[in-house]
């Protein structure tokens, strides 16, 4: 992944706050995130995350420093076209109505007014939100659908990156999935997402690497998915009968893959990618062996952060 | 950039701003007044209102010399042409400039209860004030007109108040009829003004042509659906005594004073003096009477009051 | 000109609160005043007045304040102001979203007037005076004038920051009008200092008069002995001066949860 030219490029980002009584924000930012990834900003309170997405949004100017988003200042025009963002706070126009607002976004965001009303149709499906909701006032909705409404209005610039600001706060489990369902869908459209986030375990979920911030600066970037770089371990269990433990690491090194250890039915093997966990997959299947389970052994993001924490 | 001041709209601000100080310090440094308004400096005779020798009104103009709203009406409305003409013509124009410590613009402007500036006061060369016109909101040249020429208007009233106070019955009743002649509604002024001019014409024991007028009131549609003015009406046509008259006022102020006055006028036509002053000195106790009929009543009591007259 | 802010600016007027205003604008002030003034002697001059409480830069002012102040970049209500973070991260020229918060405010507030000055004149119709309440070429020229000159004002304080606006707005206020006209009530010898004190102090107030406040009136401009042309630069450039004041702020101001 580091081979990719970084789509969105934070150089030495810097920011503070105050006329007379000055607070650092932010102090020395240097991130690269790539075309494609999702990207997950998590830290404490207070930590700088919502000042660092405020820059890169471009409503916050930074006080040193620079961001590139597609090498383009983040104020162009063309860059503010490709970038749609769902904030936390839904303080949207509450004597408007759902229908109208979300037409006014739609406006806004200079897409075709002959799709209009085919856009914002779709966008209240793609959220889960009823048709009739449309037709209700801002200030009528619950916490939740507000929140969904804020994914609309996101969807109907359709963004090439996105900012979202602890986009399930608020939400009901099914709120929750349905973001998940979409950031996945949103992966495989090759959409880049920068996550403010702090439900670590969603964040664990759909990121590709995640960046610690605390005190205005990254303590440290780990990364979420295998690369040659960072392997991760991938684990399957098998049902009885089990494949003997030559047969597995003779499968393993067939495919160039390391195997780490066998036992009781289970085996650990260490990826440096993801294709070669499907590729694994597909052998063990061929030889007619009946798996159980397989996964990634997900890094403890929890463990992750109380370790960054500790090492201030 | 989306945060980006456009480059043309800074260019016009720097070219609007030098030309804006380019035409100001030109227009600053003119001495020259343009050829306008002939203004007259305020003397004592205004303070006392003796300028009697001059027959035509007096256009007193109350402005401040550092106010923005008096230089917006000296550069507005007093330039133009249809203003200018007008006041010169018809008018003798005084402009009062108010400064800290000038006395005489201070007592002129107590004079004619001038509480901000601008303002312009039309009064008679007497010093008996016609209109009043303050503040620069409607100082329009329109407005002006407007005002200037109801005055020239008005005057007529005024002065008819004024003949009447002095015995000069005669006058009084030709301003008064032109007064209420001219307004093309029958409103409070022209009724006030046609019965002044009916009890002018009684002073003159000159009935037919009161009646005359009385019937003009009884027949016109006047606005207001109150029946006042009609018992004023009866008591002149001799069909209403004084004391009914009185009876009828129902308590208020300002119609017992003009009962009183009437009804005091009308002792003095029939000789009766000592009951024409009692009256007058009834109606002076009242307060609620307009600055024309105060005036009038002033008038009537040092004729009729005082032992010389 | 961005048509989307021009349409979210009129959808304002139908918020309950907003319409509640305007019927009170439009309706119940002219109907309030009519009926007053039908009790009323009917006095030529006094009309040409009445003029100015309906179509006057008086009623201007308060219209624009009424119904746009709120629509510029004042944010400190929620329920009231925009949510400008998540406008401006859409591809917005702010530039482009001053002009047209500025011209839409503009339309409204001619609309408001507009309407109440037919409210108006349908009514002393009604009560058989309507040829009392003339409007011509000139007031309807000066309606639109000054409505843009007040709105690019309206714009210009509303760009700062609610508070920073506020107090920029009675500053000015403070120093054009009420400081200088206490200052000229003290005589010349009660000041310390002697000489043209209270020259010096009206010209400076003056200048920010001119600045801070200046319907234009065309009136003048039509059978006048001398055009003057320092009151059509000093509209024109107060103007722009507003605008591009409006523009700078809204283009230095952050957006982030800080509104």
């Amino acid at each position: 992944m580091s081979q990719q030219t970084a789509f969105i490029q934070i150089n030495n980002l810097s920011k503070t706050y105050g006329l007379f009584f000055k607070f650092r924000a932010l102090t020395d930012i240097n991130l690269n995130i790539h075309k494609g990834e999702t990207f997950g900003l998590i830290g404490p309170n207070g930590a700088g995350k919502t000042t660092l997405m405020g820059c890169l949004l471009g409503l916050l100017k930074p006080s040193a420093g620079t961001i590139l988003i597609d090498n383009k200042s983040v104020n162009e025009i063309s860059v503010k076209a490709l970038t749609g963002f769902m904030p936390e706070r839904s303080n949207f126009d509450a004597w408007m109505i759902v229908e109208n607002f979300l037409h006014y976004h739609h406006m806004l965001a200079r897409q075709p007014e002959s799709t209009a009303n085919e856009d914002v149709t779709k966008a209240l499906a793609d959220v889960g939100l009823e048709p009739e909701v449309g037709k209700r006032l801002i200030r009528k909705l619950s916490r939740g659908m507000l929140q969904r409404l804020g994914l609309a209005q996101l969807l109907l610039g359709k963004p090439d990156l996105c900012f979202l600001d602890e986009p399930t706060s608020g939400m009901d489990p099914l709120g929750m999935s349905l973001v998940r369902e979409l950031l996945f869908r949103w992966k495989q459209e090759g959409k880049t997402v920068v996550i403010n986030s702090h439900h670590l375990d969603q964040v664990e979920k759909v990121c590709d690497r995640v960046a610690f911030i605390d005190n205005g600066k990254i303590r440290s970037i780990e990364e979420l998915v295998p690369t040659a770089q960072t392997k991760q371990i991938f684990v399957i269990q098998w049902a009885k009968p089990y494949p003997n433990e030559d047969l597995v690491r003779k499968v393993a090194q067939d495919n160039q893959v390391e195997c780490q250890s066998v036992s009781d039915g289970s085996a650990r093997f260490l990826l440096t990618s993801k294709t070669q966990g499907s590729n694994l997959l597909r052998a063990f299947v061929g030889i007619n062996t009946q798996i159980e389970q397989a996964s990634y052994e997900h890094k403890d993001l929890v463990e992750l952060f109380r370790r960054n924490n500790a090492t201030q | 950039m989306t945060s980006r001041t456009p480059l043309l709209l800074t260019i016009t601000v720097i070219l609007l701003v030098v030309l804006r100080i380019a035409v100001w310090s030109v227009e600053t440094s003119k001495t020259q007044e343009p050829d306008g308004i002939k203004w007259q400096e305020p003397s004592k005779a205004d303070l006392a209102g003796i300028s009697d020798y001059q027959p035509k009104l007096v256009f007193y103009y109350f402005c401040e010399e550092n106010s923005e709203p008096c230089r917006r009406v000296n550069h507005g409305a007093l330039l133009n042409k249809n203003v200018v003409k007008l006041v010169n013509d018809s008018f003798l124009p005084i402009r009062v400039l108010s400064q800290p410590g000038t006395e005489l613009s201070k007592e002129l402007q107590q004079r004619f209860g001038v509480s901000m500036c601008p303002a312009f006061v039309i009064a008679l060369p007497n010093g008996n004030e016609i209109g009043m016109q303050e503040g620069y909101f409607g100082m329009s040249a329109r407005n002006l007109l407007s005002f200037i020429k109801y005055c020239k208007q008005r005057k007529e009233y005024v002065a008819g108040l004024d003949y009447l106070s002095h015995d000069q019955y005669e006058q009084a009743a030709q301003a008064l009829q032109t007064w209420f002649q001219t307004k093309d509604r029958f409103d409070s002024q022209a009724l006030d003004g046609a019965l002044f001019c009916a009890l002018a014409h009684m002073m003159l024991f000159r009935e037919n042509a009161a009646q005359q007028v009385l019937a003009k009131i009884r027949n016109s549609q006047y606005e207001n659906d109150s029946n006042w003015p009609q018992p004023l009406v009866q008591f002149l046509l001799g069909k209403l005594s004084a004391t009914d008259l009185l009876r009828m006022c129902d308590h208020q102020d300002n119609r017992q004073s003009q009962s009183l006055y009437f009804t005091g006028m009308i002792e003095l036509r029939n000789g009766n003096l000592q009951g024409a002053v009692n009256n007058f000195r009834q109606v002076d106790k009242i307060n609620e009477v307009s600055p024309e009929i105060r005036s009038l009543i002033n008038g009537q009591l040092s004729i009729t009051g005082n032992p010389k007259n | 000109m961005n048509k989307a802010i021009i349409m979210h600016s009129f959808l304002r007027l139908a918020r309950p609160g907003t319409l509640m205003t305007l019927v009170m604008f439009v309706l119940v002030y002219p109907t309030a005043l009519i009926a007053f003034i039908s009790r009323l002697p009917s006095v030529s001059f006094d009309f040409e007045a009445f003029a100015n409480l309906v179509f006057g830069p008086m009623m201007i002012n308060v219209a624009a304040f009424t119904f746009v102040s709120s629509s510029i970049g004042n944010t400190k209500s929620l329920d009231d102001g925009e949510y400008l973070a998540l406008l401006f991260s859409r591809p917005i020229f702010r530039w482009v979203y001053v002009v047209s918060k500025w011209l839409a405010g503009f339309a409204l507030v001619v609309l408001v007037i507009g309407s109440q000055t037919i409210v108006f004149k349908t009514l002393l119709q009604l009560i058989g005076r309507g040829d009392q309440l003339s409007v011509g070429f000139i007031d309807v020229a000066n309606i639109i004038l000054n409505s843009l000159q007040i709105t690019a004002l309206v714009a210009m304080i509303f760009a700062f920051p609610s508070r920073i606006g506020a107090m920029l707005f009675a500053g000015l206020l403070y120093l054009s009008f009420a400081a200088p006209m206490m200052f000229n009530a003290i005589p010349d010898s009660a000041l310390w200092f002697h000489g043209d004190l209270h020259n010096i102090v009206n010209s400076i107030s003056g200048c920010l008069r001119s600045f801070t406040y200046a319907p234009i009136d065309l009136d003048p401009y039509f059978n006048s002995i001398q055009i003057l042309w320092l009151p059509i630069i000093t509209f024109a450039s107060n103007l722009a001066i507003y605008i591009w004041i409006a523009v700078v702020v809204l283009n230095n101001r952050e957006f982030f949860y800080t509104n």
